[in-house]
């Protein structure tokens, strides 16, 4: 029998594999070898020290504390959800009020037709009346907006609206964070802190 | 006591209670497969309650035909040789980042403590020098009392890569050991080498 061989023999012979015949040829070979009977040897001693080695218990209450970072879990995919479909619902609204948005631009330059100049200034109107809850300071603010070429009116509106859609997805991000007490930033980082006792050997 | 099958369907079902039976009964096997894979309590308390979450949100894909420790000692396992990889890469992400913080043991004698403290340390540390699939299969052998066909089905493979690998790590073992005598030896040589030339 050839040593390598008789080593792999030795390691099922551990494990209770071996049948008869080949035990005998086993010990008929580690009889005759002295380095597989020294490797014999160790691999007895390595799997007595194995098999006494206590087996490692978590400390007290790890049924708690699964308990606990599972509820946490659940909480932190339900924000998660939500704030996906807020921020989906966010660029819906920016998707439908962009085309009014270029429409309005559009009217607003056309300045050499006065039908159009009228046309702009009813949807202005209407933007006004509609947003009568906001207070004066928006309204100049707006007027002087209408005073501003539409080449440049329209893409500040579209700045502002993406502006305004990235500050509340941020500001649903930073909510969360403190909600969950969880670390969270935009960029996706998390820490997560959890109370952690010794392993108790049995 | 309940049979698995009707805890699965339980906690499938939403059954908290059911999930926390489940958890019970596997904690320690979970929790030691983990502390020795992982060689840090710390770490394997977190990657064993990480275990326990992964096979609440997996359980819909659990074959009742498999044996239920097969297939939690399953998901630790993997879970453990993924760390393990990411921790060889430098890949620790900070959701692997735990603090602790350290509990007095139970009261014990001082000899006592000694020498068990020595056993776990020799025990780790042999363990620590093995690549994480080698030590997989060691753990499944001699903690969880596992056959061969059960370490195979655990870490999906094959029965033959586990005898190879359990022979492997044994060899390595033998191996390591051997080194250790001998480097032990040649110590205890030169410190009597040193105190004959004193004397």
């Amino acid at each position: 029998m050839q040593c390598s061989r008789a080593s792999e023999l030795m390691s099922l012979r551990l494990d209770g594999l071996l049948d008869d015949v080949t035990q005998i040829a086993l010990d008929e070979h580690l009889a005759s070898c002295v380095r597989c009977s020294g490797e014999w040897e160790t691999f007895r001693a390595l799997s007595r020290l194995l098999d006494s080695a206590p087996t490692a218990t978590p400390a007290p209450d790890f049924v708690g504390r699964v308990a606990h970072r599972l509820a946490k879990r659940r909480a932190r995919s339900k924000a998660r959800r939500r704030r996906f479909v807020l921020l989906g619902a966010s660029a819906l609204l920016l998707l439908a009020t962009l085309p009014a948005i270029v429409t309005l631009g559009g009217l607003l330059t056309d300045l050499s037709n006065p039908s159009s100049i009228e046309a702009g200034i009813r949807v202005v109107t209407m933007l006004l009346s509609a947003i009568s809850s906001i207070n004066s300071a928006v309204a100049h603010l707006f007027s002087a907006f209408l005073s501003t070429p539409g080449a440049v009116l329209v893409p500040a509106y579209v700045a502002i609206a993406l502006m305004a859609v990235f500050l509340w997805g941020y500001t649903l991000l930073r909510i969360q964070t403190v909600s969950g007490k969880v670390g969270a930033g935009p960029l996706g980082y998390r820490v997560r802190v959890q109370n952690v006792q010794e392993v108790a050997l049995s | 006591m309940e049979d698995e099958g009707t805890l699965v369907q339980r906690t499938l079902a939403g059954d908290e209670r059911a999930f926390t039976c489940l958890v019970e009964t596997y904690q320690n096997s979970v929790y030691n497969l983990a502390y020795r894979m992982l060689g840090d309590a710390a770490e394997a308390e977190d990657a064993a309650q990480e275990t326990f979450l992964r096979m609440y949100t997996r359980l819909h894909t659990y074959d009742p035909n498999r044996k239920l420790s097969s297939w939690i000692l399953s998901i630790a396992s993997h879970y453990c040789i993924d760390r393990l990889r990411r921790r060889k890469h430098g890949l620790v992400s900070l959701d692997d980042v735990v603090s602790w913080r350290w509990l007095p043991s139970r009261e014990e004698a001082p000899e006592e403590r000694a020498l068990r403290g020595e056993q776990r340390d020799e025990v780790m540390q042999l363990l620590q020098g093995l690549p994480p699939h080698y030590r997989a299969v060691l753990i499944l052998r001699y903690w969880n009392d596992m056959s061969y066909e059960e370490i195979a089905d655990a870490l999906e493979a094959t029965q033959g890569t586990v005898k190879s690998r359990l022979h492997r790590a044994r060899k390595m073992l033998a191996q390591r050991v051997a080194s250790q005598r001998g480097r032990k030896g040649v110590e205890r040589e030169d410190r009597r080498l040193v105190n004959n030339a004193v004397l």
